[in-house]
């Protein structure tokens, strides 16, 4: 059997779609169908499919306005999120340079802090291991505190 | 007087801003749905075999249209586009949840209210248990050509297929889909 299409398929398919067959088809069409594979197979096929069409066109799908007020507030939320994304970058770069300049300062400072400390600790009489986790903790809280009050503000 | 809520102004700002944001106007998208929302429908119910599927996917598939630049030559190619991306989506979700085949339930759901009676709900099953062994492009080549009416180059522009391959491919999920009816195709009897 061919592949290619029969040349009254066109007229077969367009008569089951409508409805319309065999009643209203030409009496040499429905011979012709009945002999040819091709066109048999389509009846069969699009018989078939149009039943189904049918019994799901008795059901209702999403109105006009739902559908467009729903994509509106999707694209308004497409766009904050958009929008939104150069600012978590900004934010991220800034947040690095912060630390890297704190880090940066720190490390240039520190023979200079560590002489003062230790001249402190030594006219006081205690030793740097003694008061090294004070200092950590000191640190930690300068570095932290300007992010915990970043991230406690409300942004709005 | 209105009492206005924020929920309200706020829906009201979005509306806004879509006629803004869209490619068509509220009043043209009404008309281009009506025209269109329906085959769009049933194409992707019966693609998914989940009508409530077919609801949310028909949702994304008219924000994903309404949200195109793509430049219209005619009406039938905005239409073509459209089940373009219905077709790009339903396949996109088959990928989600892995190939697996539409059981009785979900075959029920489709039709739940629409009062039928037991032999069309056996033969409605029937279809849908061979249709959910085809491939889904030789369940969208089908539904294109034999329930919709499509031309093949409608087709070929729908599935972005080349239009030359197209005879081969329907005459192949012709015999598939006859097959898994378990109906003999006749070509083959001698």
């Amino acid at each position: 059997m061919s592949a290619m299409p029969c040349a009254r398929e066109h007229d077969v398919m367009t008569l089951v779609l409508s409805g319309r067959w065999p009643e209203s088809a030409d009496a040499s069409l429905v011979t012709h169908a009945e002999t040819c594979a091709t066109c048999a197979e389509v009846v069969a096929i699009a018989s078939m499919l149009r039943v189904e069409k049918d019994q799901l066109n008795q059901l209702s799908i999403p109105a006009a306005g739902q559908v467009w007020w729903r994509s509106a507030l999707r694209a308004r939320a497409d766009a904050a999120r958009a929008a939104e994304r150069p600012m978590i970058w900004l934010q991220a770069v800034t947040g690095a340079g912060a630390v890297g300049a704190v880090l940066a300062g720190l490390t240039m400072l520190w023979p200079r802090l560590a002489g003062t400390v230790h001249l402190v600790l030594t006219s006081n009489g205690a030793s740097m291991q003694e008061v090294l986790p004070l200092l950590l903790i000191a640190g930690i809280g300068i570095v932290a505190a300007p992010i915990a009050f970043y991230l406690a503000v409300p942004k709005d | 007087m209105t009492e206005w809520t924020l929920s309200d102004v706020e829906r009201l700002s979005a509306l806004t801003d879509a006629d803004r944001t869209f490619q068509m106007t509220e009043d043209a998208f009404r008309v281009f749905y009506e025209l269109t929302a329906r085959p769009v429908w049933l194409y992707l119910a019966r693609m998914t075999g989940d009508r409530r599927l077919a609801d949310d996917l028909l949702q994304d598939a008219y924000y994903r249209f309404l949200r195109t630049t793509t430049h219209f030559e005619s009406d039938d190619h905005r239409r073509n586009y459209l089940f373009r991306i219905a077709t790009n989506l339903v396949y996109d979700q088959r990928r989600k949840r892995s190939a697996r085949v539409v059981t009785v339930d979900e075959a029920e759901s489709v039709l739940e209210a629409s009062g039928e009676t037991a032999d069309q709900v056996a033969r409605r099953l029937d279809v849908t248990r061979a249709m959910a062994r085809l491939k889904p492009r030789e369940r969208s080549l089908l539904w294109l050509a034999y329930a919709q009416g499509a031309s093949h180059e409608e087709i070929a522009e729908i599935l972005g297929l080349k239009r030359a391959s197209l005879k081969m491919m329907l005459f192949r999920a012709r015999r598939r889909l006859m097959a898994a009816l378990g109906t003999e195709p006749r070509g083959r009897q001698r």
